[in-house]
Parts: structure tokens; sequence; C-alpha cells
């Protein structure tokens, strides 16, 4: 099987794969199970959902489907750090004033140095570094305050290690892309198996968080 | 160029998924440091439990010796000093029967009269000595004492002490009080991390004020989590009606004010 091969098989479990998580989510909110604090998990994985669509619509058609990475980025940058104004109330100010400033930047980024219509892998680098800290930062959190009595029922902490995983994968991919572009499908399957990851443990961390 | 290509896909490969595999060890690897953790602090909160438990129970041998030997003392003083005054008050009273005389009948009439002074004298030294100092409040000032003494010795935490009860605490309240300082003290150990405790303890005009001081790291009081021993206090100082008093900060330490009256 050629590399090619697999990354398309790996590419379309990716843009799907937030289906089973999204299943879950619906099965909690028809229940009135859901956490609260998991709605913008919620709203990341339909964005995902259907960014990736409109991703693979625009590649199909032969367009430049740049304008949808650059659309995702933000959107996920906003969610995620909605997400972490919920899960860390104490810094919700810091995290606020974190957030926009990194959006205002982006934007202008996308909209004078790495325009929408060419990969803004400088953008996702930083994004990448910021979502990185901003776990360990829970992570510290968690460890410094022993609130959590069984960290691995914890739906947030799973959230937060998706978060994790995803933006150090997308960080990986985003540092290889500018040296190995002759190379793209090898960083891609990786990219996509990340992503993978991080919705299956969305769906984890949505079935653990749910309220009885 | 395409072997090239091929090497480079598989070295992405290899390094993506080694790094994937590296994340999920270090993520394990954080859930068991985190539980090891809190088994750490379960640990030490059971040894305090331990503690404490363990003090009471010397408290209450020593307050049972001590009663012991304050009842020896009083047994001994009411057979040496008013069994031998009762004695000869009983010699007396045998010895008028068989008097006829009027002039010796007078005599020991007089002597009894004397005598039943003296007892009287000795029976009120002895109901003072029962209701001074030791046994009055033996039980409350001296637990508090050894409590502190014992979290001064195992915990290496610096004690001031300011206890002042002039008159006697009914078992119940002091029993009350006893079990409020208790839970203050449970708490400072398992959350303050502090390095000083100052308890004062004196009695006003209508009752009892207690302050309780520790230069911990101090706790959010609209957020903390009413936890069993912060109930228990408020609990114990509403039954007694008394009013609470709660001040904390992480640079300042926790300060708790209770007012208690004197039971009508």
């Amino acid at each position: 099987m050629k590399v090619e091969d697999i990354e398309g098989f790996v590419a379309n479990i990716s843009v799907f794969s937030p289906v089973l998580p999204l299943a879950i989510a619906g099965i909690l909110i028809a229940r009135k199970r859901l956490d609260k604090n998991m709605w913008p998990i919620v709203v990341m994985l339909v964005v995902s959902l259907f960014s990736d669509q409109f991703a693979k619509w625009l590649a199909k058609t032969y367009q430049n489907n740049m304008p949808a990475s650059h659309l995702w980025g933000f959107l996920s940058a906003l969610i995620s750090f909605w997400f972490f104004c919920l899960i860390m109330p104490k810094s919700k100010r810091l995290i606020m004033v974190l957030g926009i400033s990194f959006l205002v930047l982006y934007t202008i980024n996308s909209t004078f140095n790495e325009t929408i219509f060419t990969f803004n892998a400088q953008a996702k680098v930083v994004q990448g570094l910021c979502f990185i800290v901003m776990a360990f930062w829970y992570f510290f959190d968690v460890y410094r305050s022993e609130d959590i009595p069984a960290l691995e029922k914890n739906g947030i902490f799973w959230a937060v290690v998706a978060i994790f995983i995803y933006y150090s994968g997308a960080l990986f991919t985003q540092l290889l892309y500018t040296r190995i572009v002759s190379s793209m499908n090898g960083v891609w399957i990786v990219h996509n198996l990340f992503n993978i990851t991080k919705n299956l443990l969305f769906g984890v961390a949505l079935w653990t968080s749910r309220t009885h | 160029m395409d072997k090239q290509d091929a090497l480079n896909e598989q070295a992405i490969l290899i390094i993506g998924t080694s790094a994937m595999v590296l994340m999920a060890f270090a993520i394990v690897f954080f859930i068991f440091l985190y539980q090891r953790k809190l088994l750490n602090r379960n640990l030490e909160n059971q040894k305090i439990q331990d503690l404490l438990q363990q003090q009471e129970v010397q408290t209450a041998y020593a307050l049972l010796e001590g009663q012991d030997k304050e009842r020896k003392r009083i047994a001994s003083e009411l057979h040496d000093n008013l069994g031998s005054i009762l004695v000869t008050l009983n010699m007396y009273s045998d010895s008028l029967q068989t008097k006829t005389e009027l002039e010796d009948i007078k005599n020991i009439s007089s002597r009894i009269s004397n005598v039943s002074r003296t007892a009287n004298e000795e029976v009120r030294k002895i109901s003072h000595s029962l209701d001074s100092g030791l046994l009055k409040h033996f039980g409350l000032e001296a637990a508090i004492s050894q409590l502190m003494e014992a979290v001064e010795m195992s915990k290496k935490i610096k004690i001031e002490l300011d206890v002042h009860l002039e008159n006697h605490i009914a078992n119940e309240l002091g029993l009350q009080i006893y079990r409020i300082i208790q839970e203050l003290v449970n708490n400072t150990l398992k959350h303050a991390n502090c390095s000083k405790i100052r308890l004062e303890l004196n009695q006003i005009d209508n009752g009892w004020s207690i302050i309780y001081h520790d230069n911990g790291k101090g706790f959010n009081l609209t957020e903390v989590k009413r936890g069993m021993g912060l109930s228990n206090i408020e609990r114990r100082t509403d039954k007694l009606g008394g009013e609470l008093k709660m001040e904390s900060s992480s640079r300042r330490g926790s300060t708790f004010i209770l007012d208690l009256p004197r039971p009508t």
C-alpha cells in the first residue's frame, strides 16, 4: 500500500472522526446530562466537522482550500480560549486578554502577512505553542490544587489532554511543513492521526463528564 | 529524489508515531504522579486524625488519673481531719449521756459546741478546695493544653496559648468548646501549612471569647467548599447561641473569632 493511499484513508477517517463524539454529545444533550463546561468542545467538534468537509470540497473542486484552514485556525483558537476561560475561572481575565490579543494578531497576520490563500504556518506554530502552554498551565493548576479526586474520571482533564495532543501534533506538522514540502503525505498522515486522537479523546471527555 | 522522499516520509511517520506514544506515556505518568500525591495527602490526613485521637485518649486518661488523685486527696483529708473531729465529737456525746452534774454537762456541751465549730470549719475548707482551681476547670484547660502540646511536639508548629478561665464551665459546654478548638486545629493541620498557631480563650462579662489564628496560606471564604470541619464549627457555634467571624487571606493566614454566651 502506497503512502498516498494510506494518506487518503487516514484523511477520510480524520474528516469524519468528529461524528462519534458528536453522537455522544447528542445523546447527552437529549438526556440533559451534558456538563455546561463541555459546550465549547461540542461547538469545536461541529466546527471541525464542517470546516473539514468544506476544505475537502474545495480540494475536490480544485480550489484553494487555504481559506478554510485560516477560518478553522481562528475559530478553533476562539473556542479553545472560551473553554479555558470556563475551566480556569480564577485566571479568566488573563485568558481573555491573551485570547483577544492572539485573535487580533492572527487576523492581522492572515490579512497582511500569510494571506488567506497561503498556508499560515507561522500563525499555526504560535497557536500551537499558546495552547500547549495553556494545557500545561491547567495541568499545573490541577496538580497544585488537588481538587479532583479521580483524574481519570474527570471529563475536563481528558478534554485538555485532547487539546494538548492536537496542538502538539499540529505544532509538529507545521514546523515540518515549511521544511519538507515535497513529503507532504507523511506530514498530513501524522496530522490526521493527531486529529483522530483528539476527537476520540473529546468523546471520552464528553462521556466521563456527563452529569447525574 | 524519490528514494529520499520515501525515506523522509518514513522518518516523519516514525517520529510522529513516537511523539504520540511518548505523549501517551507522559499523560499516564502525570495521572500516576497526581494519584500518588493524593494518596500521600490522605495518609498525612490520617496521621493527623490518629494524632488527635491519640491525644484525646491520653487527655482522657490524664483527666481520669487527675480526678482519681484528687478524690484520694479529699478522702484522705476527710478521714484524717474531719474523721478525727467526728470521733472526738462522738466521745463527748457518749460521755454527756453518763454525766448527771449540771456543771459537768455544761462543760461537755461547751466542748461539743467547740468541736462542732471546728468540724464546720473543716467542712468549709474541704468544700472550698473542691470548688477551687484544679478540679474546677481541670478538664477544659488541661485538655486544650495537652492538645496544643501534642501539636507543637509532633508537627513542629509554634503554639501561643493564652487561656483565662475564672469560673466553672459546665461539662457539656466545656466539651463543645473543646470540640470547636479541635476542629480548628484539624483544619489548620490539613490545609493551612502554617508555622504558628495562636489561641486565646478568655472569660468575658457575658460568656467566653475564643480567638484562633494561624499564619498559613489562608483560603477564599466565598469559594471554599464547606467541608465537614467548617460546617461542624458553624453548627456547634449556632447550637451554643454564639457568633462566628472568619477572616482569611494568603498573606495574613486565617483568624476565627467566636463569642459564646453564658447559658441562661
